[in-house]
């Protein structure tokens, strides 16, 4: 059909052509996103919640969808703000990322025009919805008894689980607009039409007291037996007590009993309400009516923005009482100045000018290009920097905590080594690795966000709360990686550069790129052996015992021997150029598997890392360091080197006393 | 050491040469190179076999012999154990400290570095055969003088007098029971005892099955009023596996021996052991498999314990004991949590973890302590230290060394 009788056609359609995308007022946004909200253990905005939903069922942090023929781009708060006041409009997004499509067609729905990894909306896949939920639960049964799932039964797993936390989400909100419900096939047609005239503040002014318990006694009645007008009474109760129940994904409330740690859901709320007597239920009514009023305004953008704000003022107020939720702003600084993001940018151009540098690195375009990646770089550290500081300050720890934190700190400490390792060197090289490891780790950690889509602030398991050993033996560990990496990209360049005969007559340039890779090694040695025997002291404090094997405790040990290996090695004339940057290649390969293969082995005391899907990940990253050491035997075999040949050669010796 | 020619591999040489080989670099490189390598090995079984028989196998060992499957193909493997590998690396470091390593100033920091490591490893060494760790679970207003073993079992032997209370056990430690395995037998006996007791069909896993069970088929072990002994694999997790064997107790008199199935019941940390009852001679008995235990001089109350966790989620935020110590008629109150153990005259107690599993928010919680007896409890902090400051003054000497170097030539 050519796109003249398309465009007459939707024409001739006239006023089915479905409107174009309205956005919120961007002050409805701001105090949505700002609303806070105890969630995984801790206090955060709304923004984030909705940050990491999407994250996990969309594979990514924002949305973009065709509406009215329109393409919008929605923030993780817009599709929130959709998903709950225009549940309508938003379950046509297509939100549901499946990576193996089958899996949809194990329940019934369509594939035709999908690909094997694609997105559904809730909409097509309303028709399998309760399949989803049977195949779902038997999936996890079989895997609570530690029976392995197929691929397939694990991706339906996966979906029924995303699909229930998105109605659950969005039924959040669902008691201040009864009306709005995600999927009325849950409730019998009954409920249905009085939800689609209910609302819930004039009925609690006026209901009795009736407990949680009583409704659920009521429920169990014979409903033959009732009058009509007890049949109304139940059915409205029923629909109380549905609230009740599936409005429980979202603690938005801050109690008034300070005693009480836990925040209250409107679910609770309800329950709550209804089980005191009307003249008690005001504390309960007022918040309820506050969203009630956010719920009813949502065609009047002004009057929507105020009643937003109204909520948000409100919680803020209970929580500030309670002197709760004082790191609100600077989460949202946080995440809304994407400083992570845009340290990321900004070494990926630093990155750009070390790749230009190498065209000529000593002419003056190359020395322009320095210039140009040192001050990117800057730029990125400085971005990254203030990330990590905000990330500190939310959370008042140490900034390494956990194993996303460790991509960032690691990227930071690379960089700075890199300037310091080319000031004294000044080749290029160890900037060249100083921008690469940061570069890569940051994209990575982006990657590993993927793979884990879940809060990276989490509270802090009880043997952690100690910023004395967080910013002793983990700072100082991670330290140790940082250099080690930083050895292994200056060794792989080596390696590579002397592979393919990149400027073979330069002797002084290798034999300095040998000399600074050493210097590396030394560094990485020290950070790492003190760090592990500093995590070895903690564990004495902890757990009671100074050395337990743990997979963990065994990778920063590796870490350490391994260094001495190559240290021994040298100082005994049993390696030299060659060999040296093969084994510090060969350590990048011991630091990436301490660093995240002992994490995904699912075993051992340091549970708070657990990460599963890592191995590909790694495997990619042994593939390419398994060429480098390819290419250091083909070296090998084509060079055999004399000791007077060797750059090494002017490293310490054996004789006498020599470096550690 | 000034350095000088390799001698020739005669006889008279060999003193020389064994020197050499034992201060060498090589040996060095290649004592670590294994410890990576057998570190690396001992770390991936752990998901096999779990952290203790890993740990057996491959760290506290002198030799690794074992197979590794590798796809469809098991590659036999033979190497030096961990235990063998840090015992050469203490002789080498040593031997290569004193006799290696330059006498003069500038070397202060290489041998206070290696002095420190040399502490870190006999530490290790120490703990390996002197430590003892065990559990105290404690309910409120509970107290305790004895440690229990997280896993080692021992069989006592109770003699019961006319009132019906034992006195005193006469104990068969874990060490002897755990040599004994599937087909051997060994007899013990004592001045104390009237009768003397064969063991045989150990296993350190094990449970009780009538013969009319399916299962009991896979058992070779005699069936005694119609139960057999029943080896299980071991678990995983070690603390879960539950020791049993056959026992006979054979009067010396000459009477007719009495044959029973013992094993350990493991029944969580307040469980009552039903001990075998037995008499020979006239004299009653009883025998239990029990957790090893060790009495500590001093006694351990738990006044309170305290749990955090934080809103909304099962992740604990803090947990905390608040305990009387009571030694010699004296109180003292003291707060162990995590992070923050409590020692006492060579002992300590860490807060390890509590329970009951699954607690309401109503249960009543207790305590579970970890026990440690450790000689060389500080010394990993020492040792640190002393690597520390002698790494730093090595490395410190040498940046002074090159500036003065830069300046100069400046």
């Amino acid at each position: 059909m050519n796109r003249f009788l398309l465009a007459l056609l939707l024409l001739a359609s006239g006023g089915n052509a479905p409107a174009a995308y309205a956005p919120w007022p961007k002050e409805a946004i701001d105090s949505f996103s700002r609303i806070p909200v105890l969630s995984e253990g801790r206090i955060k905005p709304l923004q984030i919640v909705a940050y990491y939903t999407l994250l996990e069922l969309n594979g990514r942090t924002s949305l973009k969808t065709r509406i009215g023929g329109e393409t919008a781009k929605l923030s993780a708060s817009e599709w929130l703000m959709d998903a709950v006041f225009r549940p309508e409009l938003s379950k046509d997004y297509p939100i549901f990322l499946v990576d193996d499509t089958a899996a949809v067609g194990s329940i019934g729905i369509d594939r035709a025009g999908k690909k094997k990894r694609d997105r559904f909306t809730y909409n097509e896949l309303l028709p399998g919805r309760s399949q989803l939920a049977n195949l779902a639960a038997g999936y996890a049964q079989k895997k609570s008894r530690e029976e392995k799932l197929t691929a397939l039964e694990e991706q339906i797993l996966i979906l029924g689980s995303k699909v229930n936390d998105y109605e659950m989400l969005v039924s959040s909100f669902s008691a201040a607009q009864p009306s709005r419900l995600i999927n009325t096939a849950m409730l019998p047609p009954d409920m249905t039409t009085l939800a689609a005239k209910m609302n819930l503040s004039e009925f609690l002014g006026i209901a009795p007291k009736l407990p949680v318990e009583g409704i659920e006694a009521m429920m169990g009645q014979d409903r033959s037996q009732m009058s009509e007008d007890q049949r109304s009474v139940l059915t409205a109760m029923m629909l109380v007590y549905f609230f009740h129940k599936t409005g429980t994904a979202l603690t938005l409330f801050p109690p008034a009993d300070d005693a009480r740690k836990e925040w209250i859901s409107m679910g609770e709320l309800i329950g709550n309400a209804i089980g005191k007597e009307k003249t008690e239920r005001s504390w309960e009514l007022e918040r309820l009516g506050l969203v009630e009023k956010v719920a009813q305004s949502t065609s009047d953008p002004a009057a929507f923005a105020s009643s937003m704000e109204a909520l948000r003022s409100k919680i803020q107020e209970d929580a500030n009482t309670r002197k709760e939720a004082s790191q609100i702003g600077t989460e949202i600084k946080l995440y809304n100045g994407k400083y992570l993001d845009n340290a990321k940018v900004w070494f990926i151009a630093a990155f750009v000018f070390v790749v230009l540098i190498w065209l000529g690195p000593m002419s003056t375009p190359g020395k322009v290009f320095t210039m140009l990646a040192i001050w990117c770089g800057v730029l990125g550290f400085g971005s990254l920097v203030t990330g990590m500081m905000l990330r500190s300050q939310i959370r008042g720890w140490a900034p390494i905590t956990n194993l996303y934190e460790t991509f960032l700190f690691i990227s930071a400490a690379t960089f700075v080594f890199g300037l310091v390792f080319e000031r004294s060197n000044q080749q290029r090289i160890a900037l060249s690795a100083g921008i690469f490891v940061p570069m890569v780790c940051l994209i990575l950690s982006g990657q590993f966000l993927l793979i884990s889509p879940e809060d990276t602030l989490p509270p802090l398991v009880a043997v952690l709360r100690s910023n004395f050993w967080l910013t002793t033996h983990v700072i100082t560990v991670t330290l140790g990686y940082a250099a080690g990496l930083l050895a292994a990209v200056t060794a792989s360049i080596w390696i590579i550069a002397r592979f393919f005969r990149v400027a073979e007559d330069r002797r002084d340039v290798y034999r300095d790129m040998t000399k600074m890779t050493y210097g590396i090694i030394l560094f990485s040695l020290l950070f790492s052996l003190v760090g592990t025997v500093l995590g070895g002291i903690w564990a004495n404090y902890s757990w009671g015992r100074f050395w337990g094997w743990d997979p963990k405790e065994n990778g920063a040990l590796m870490i350490v021997l391994w260094t001495l290996v190559i240290l021994h090695a040298r100082l005994g004339g049993y390696i030299r150029d060659i060999g040296l940057h093969a084994m510090a290649v060969l350590q990048g390969v011991i630091i990436s598997f301490s660093w995240f293969g002992v994490n995904a082995m699912g075993v051992g005391l340091h549970s708070y890392g657990f990460i599963a899907g890592i191995w590909k990940a790694l495997g990619i990253a042994w593939a390419i360091m398994a060429v480098i050491l390819t290419m250091a035997a083909g070296l090998k075999f084509r060079e055999p080197q004399s000791p007077a040949r060797s750059e090494a050669a002017n490293l310490p010796r054996t004789r006498g006393a020599t470096a550690i | 050491m000034a350095k000088s020619k390799t001698p020739e591999l005669t006889l008279e040489n060999l003193p020389e040469i064994g020197l050499r080989v034992l201060t060498s670099f090589g040996l060095a490189a290649a004592v670590l190179a294994l410890l990576t390598l057998v570190t690396l090995m001992g770390t991936l079984n752990q998901i096999e076999e779990g952290l203790i028989d890993s740990t057996a196998k491959y760290f506290e060992s002198a030799w690794i012999v074992d197979t590794v499957p590798i796809g469809n193909v098991t590659i036999p493997v033979f190497l030096p154990g961990g235990y063998l590998l840090l015992a050469i690396l203490f002789f080498n470091i040593l031997a290569g400290t004193i006799l290696k390593i330059r006498r003069n100033w500038k070397a202060i920091g290489l041998y206070v570095s290696h002095i420190g490591i040399l502490i870190l490893i006999f530490s290790s060494f120490v703990t390996r055969h002197f430590a003892w760790e065990g559990n105290m679970a404690l309910r409120p207003g509970m107290q305790s003088s004895e440690a229990l073993h997280y896993r080692n079992w021992q069989l006592e032997i109770l003699p019961i007098d006319e009132k019906g209370e034992a006195n005193k056990a006469l104990v068969i430690p874990y060490a002897d029971l755990e040599t004994i395995g599937w087909k051997g037998e060994r007899t013990f006996t004592s001045e104390e005892l009237p009768f003397e007791i064969r063991i045989s069909h150990a296993a350190r896993n094990a449970t009780p099955i009538p013969v009319s069970a399916p299962m009991s088929a896979q058992s070779d072990g005699p069936v005694i009023e119609g139960f057999k002994l029943l080896p299980l694999p071991k678990e995983k997790e070690a603390e879960r596996n539950s020791a049993g064997f056959y026992a006979d107790f054979i009067p010396k008199s000459g009477g007719e021996k009495i044959p029973a199935i013992l094993w350990a019941h493991l029944g969580g940390n307040f469980a009552q052991v039903k001990p075998f009852t037995f008499e020979v001679d006239g004299k009653k008995f009883a025998a239990q498999v029990v957790r090893e235990r060790m009495p500590i001089p001093f006694t351990i109350k738990l006044d309170q314990f305290l749990f955090e966790k934080y809103a909304g989620v099962m992740t604990a935020k803090n947990y905390q004991s608040n305990i009387t110590k009571l030694e010699d008629g004296t109180e003292e109150k003291i707060e162990v949590k995590m992070n923050e153990p409590f020692r006492h005259r060579g002992y300590t107690f860490f807060q390890a973890s509590f329970g009951p599993p699954n607690a309401g928010p109503d249960d009543e919680l207790y305590t579970v302590f970890t026990v440690w007896k450790n000689p060389s409890d500080h010394w990993p902090l020492f040792s640190l230290i002393v690597t520390f400051v002698g790494l730093l003054a090595h490395m410190g000497w040498k940046l002074a060394e090159h500036l003065r170097r830069s300046t100069r030539i400046a």
